[in-house]
Formats: C-alpha cells, structure tokens, sequence
C-alpha cells in the first residue's frame, strides 16, 4: 500500500488534463446540443400550439360559416317554397278565373242562343195564332180579326174608369201627340169610327194612325206617355216567358 | 502459487531516472484516450436536431444523468460542477469497464491514482468554495461554531480526502485480488462472474466516489446554518444543512 509520487503527481495531472478536455469536447458541446434541441422542439411546440389555435379558430370560422350557410339555405328554401305556393295559388286563381270568364262567355253564348230562339219563337209562335185565329174567325164566323179586334176596343172605352179618363185627359193637355197604333193597317172607315169615339170619349179632335208589325195583331192608344189597348205581343211575351221558365228548369 | 502483485505502480514499462511508464499511467492514459476519442467521434457528428446518432444518444443519458445527480445533490446549477464531478464518475467507470478486458489493469487499483483523486477532490472543494463564497467567507467556516473547532476541521478535511482515497482504492484493488486468487483456485468460469461482479462493484465506486466529491464541494459551497434555495433547473426544493457525510449513500 505504496503510494508512487511520480505517479501521484502524473496522475493528477493526467486528470486535470482529463477534465480539461472533456469539459471542452463532451459536456460543453453535449449541453449546447440537449440546449439547441430543447430549443427546437419548444419552438416545434409552440408553432403546434399556434396552429392547433390557428385550426380551432378556422374550425370556429368554417362552423359559424357552416351555421350561417345551413341558415340561408333554409331561408332560401322557404322563401322558394313561399314564391312557388304564391305562384301556384296565383296560377290557380288565374284557371279559376279563366274557367269562369269562359264558363261566363259560354252562358252569355246560351242566353243569346236562348233569346234568339225564344224570340223566333214567339215571332212564328205569334203569326202563326194570328193567322190561324184569322183563318178560323173568317171561315167559322165570317168576321174579320183585325175589325173585331178594333170593335173590341170601342166597346171597351166606355168601361174604362173614371181615374183612368183623368189621367189620359191630363197627359193629352201636356202633350197634343195622340196616336193609335195598330199591327195591321186599319181601313178608312174604321178610321172615322175611332176617331169619333175618341173625341166623344176623351174630346180629342187630332188622332193619328202609325202601324207597328212588332205587334202582330192588337191595338194601342199612346197618349204622352201613358197607353192604353191590347195586342197578342203581350200573351207571346207570357209565351216566351213560360218557355224562358221551361229553359232554365231544364 | 506465485506472487499477487496489487499495485499497478510496480508494472514498469519503461524509465529513464526518475521518469517512469509504469502501467498505472500507461493504462490511465489508455483509459483517457478511450473517453477522449469517443468525444470527439460523438462530436464530430454532434447534431441538435431531433434524429441523433445512438453514441450520441448515449452520451447525452450519461451527462444528463450526471447533471441531474450533480443538481439534486449540490442544490444549485450543476454547470460549474459537472466537468469535474463527472469526469470523475467518467474515468472511474471507463476504468472498471474496461478492466474486463483481458491484459488491462485498472488505473484506480493504484493507490497513487486514488491518492491524485482524492488530492484532487481535497483541492477542488476549496476551489470552489472560495469561488462560491469568496475567500474570507470560505475560511470562516473553518472557525465555526467556535475557533477552538479550527483544528477538528483541518482534521475532518484531511482524514475525508484520505478516506475517499482509501474506499475507493480497497474496493478496486479488492476486485483485483479475488479475481487473481480465484484464477489460481478455480481457472474456469468463476473469474467470469467475479469480472462482473467487478464490472458492478467498480461503476458503484464510481458513483459513489463522484456523489462524495459533488457532496464535500457542496458543503463547502454553503454557509453553515443556511438554508439554500435551490438555483438548478427543476423545481424549487430547500436543502437543510445536516452533515453532508451523514448523506452518503451506504454499502460501501
């Protein structure tokens, strides 16, 4: 258990030179490395942590987008779906009233149809009484229509009541046109008749004489604007009206 | 059965007067050239990236590992303390790893080698006592709690250093001498085990002799009934100021 003091003093050289060189080539450049990597991957970590920040705002971002869209979307969507019913209904209220302008024309078609026909109707319905009734008259009775009809109405003044002389008597004052119209021509003769009995009658001295085909067969006393008489018009206008009654029932 | 020799110091080389290359030097050299060249091949592609070489890998544990164990035992930045602290726990263990190579001598089964160790140990606790503290400060403790303490403390210094050099030279010099009289009793198998169980025995020495060291610097780094915050990376701890021998590890 020698201690060799060259070796002692070589030895603690040796070691110092050890120390020297290890300090220089192992620990000092190992701890700058352990340093320079801490140092990279904290910066690795924090440049993560930016971008997991960065991403969890992007992802923020693109949701609140998402939301938005998925919003508009659904507005969109309803305010199609409220347009195409708008339009639908639009569209059906224009069929409607197409339907019913057309359905309207169509009855207007058939009521002139109608009136024209009933109108024929009561024409030939009307010439056709008329000359029956006078063919039957002249050949059953040997009388004349047009005469018995004129007769009829001379023997009905008399009857007429007194309010109704007034009311004639007060229309003739006002106005002096005092007229007989007839559906057939009246002969002279009758013509003097008439006259005398209007002016024992009503004191009218002026009468005039017009002619209408519209009446077929009858005889009218137009004073102002009152008139008095009968013609078969009024029993086709019952006619057509019967018939007007029949159409619409039908 | 032949002589044992136990000291490497009587394996001489060569000399020329006083100057001798004798295998404690010669082997201290080869240990030393060992730690060296691997430094410089780690160096050489030393990298601070994320993909390192595994040497380097390695080489970062061992340092890092020193570094932790420097910190937790002085308290303070083990910057300053690891060049020294660690190249002994590195020369040790490089020492007693390469003593199972057949033919190699440990250096540190010499007691000159331990001896320079401890020497060195008894010289760099003032050093960085004084560094730490500054000089009046430093010398104070010795007069601490009272001046008659002075020379019990000059004592307790003295017999620490020849202490360290003593445990550390038995241990090693004690593997050597088993290994060699069991070579001579049972030449197969047994010397294996024993080499590994060398192998064990000198990397315990090894950290304990560098634990000791950073322990008897750290207690000359502090003032006497002090409480030191802790100044090394980590967290925060408070060290109480016991003895700091009393902390040594056991199983010597």
């Amino acid at each position: 258990m020698n201690i060799d003091w060259f070796t002692f003093v070589a030895q603690i050289l040796n070691f110092a030179v050890l120390v020297y060189v290890l300090s220089r080539f192992l620990y000092g450049p190992i701890t700058r490395a352990m340093a320079q990597r801490e140092e990279t991957i904290a910066a690795r970590l924090e440049k993560a942590d930016l971008q997991q920040r960065e991403a969890a705002i992007a992802e923020a971002r693109f949701d609140k987008l998402s939301t938005s869209l998925e919003h508009q979307r659904s507005d969109l969507f309803e305010q199609a779906q409220a347009e195409a019913d708008l339009a639908r209904k639009k569209l059906v209220q224009e069929a409607r009233a197409e339907i019913q302008a057309r359905r309207d024309e169509w009855q207007q078609s058939l009521l002139r149809e109608q009136s024209t026909l009933i109108n024929l109707v009561r024409e030939r319905a009307g010439q056709q009484v008329v000359a029956i009734s006078r063919s039957a008259l002249s050949r059953l009775a040997d009388v004349e229509l047009e005469e018995q009809t004129i007769m009829s109405f001379l023997r009905k003044l008399p009857q007429f009541s007194a309010e109704q002389n007034d009311r004639i008597k007060q229309d003739s004052v006002r106005n002096q046109r005092i007229e007989i119209r007839t559906g057939f021509g009246v002969a002279d003769a009758l013509q003097q008749e008439l006259r005398a009995a209007l002016k024992d009658h009503f004191g009218f001295e002026q009468v005039t004489f017009a002619t209408s085909e519209e009446m077929i067969c009858g005889i009218e006393l137009h004073v102002g604007g009152s008139k008095i008489g009968w013609s078969i018009r009024e029993y086709l206008e019952s006619l057509a009206d019967e018939l007007e009654g029949m159409w619409v029932k039908e | 059965m032949g002589e044992i020799s136990i000291t490497t110091d009587e394996i001489i080389y060569w000399q020329s007067g006083w100057f001798k290359l004798n295998a404690t030097i010669v082997f201290t050299w080869v240990v030393m050239a060992a730690l060296i060249l691997v430094s410089l091949w780690v160096r050489r592609r030393l990298t601070g990236t994320t993909t390192i070489p595994p040497l380097q890998n390695m080489l970062e544990v061992v340092v890092e590992a020193i570094q932790k164990q420097v910190g937790d035992v002085s308290g303070r930045n083990p910057a300053r303390f690891v060049p020294f602290v660690g190249t002994l726990f590195l020369f040790v263990a490089g020492a007693a790893v390469l003593n199972v190579i057949p033919g190699f001598h440990s250096p540190t089964a010499s007691l000159s080698t331990t001896a320079a160790l401890a020497t060195s140990v008894f010289f760099a606790v003032p050093y960085f006592g004084i560094r730490e503290l500054g000089f009046s400060t430093y010398i104070g403790q010795y007069l601490k709690p009272t001046w008659l303490m002075l020379p019990f403390n000059i004592v307790g210094e003295l017999s620490r250093t020849l202490a360290l050099a003593i445990r550390l030279y038995g241990n090693m010099m004690s593997g050597a001498v088993i290994a060699a009289v069991l070579l001579a009793f049972v030449p197969l198998f047994v010397p294996v085990v024993m080499q590994l169980l060398g192998l064990i025995t000198g990397m315990i020495q090894a950290y304990i002799f560098a634990v000791l060291a950073m322990v008897y610097i750290a207690s000359a780094t502090r003032t006497r009934g002090a409480v030191v915050a802790s100044s090394h990376v980590g967290p925060e701890k408070t060290l109480s100021l016991e003895d700091p021998v009393s902390n040594q590890p056991k199983g010597e």
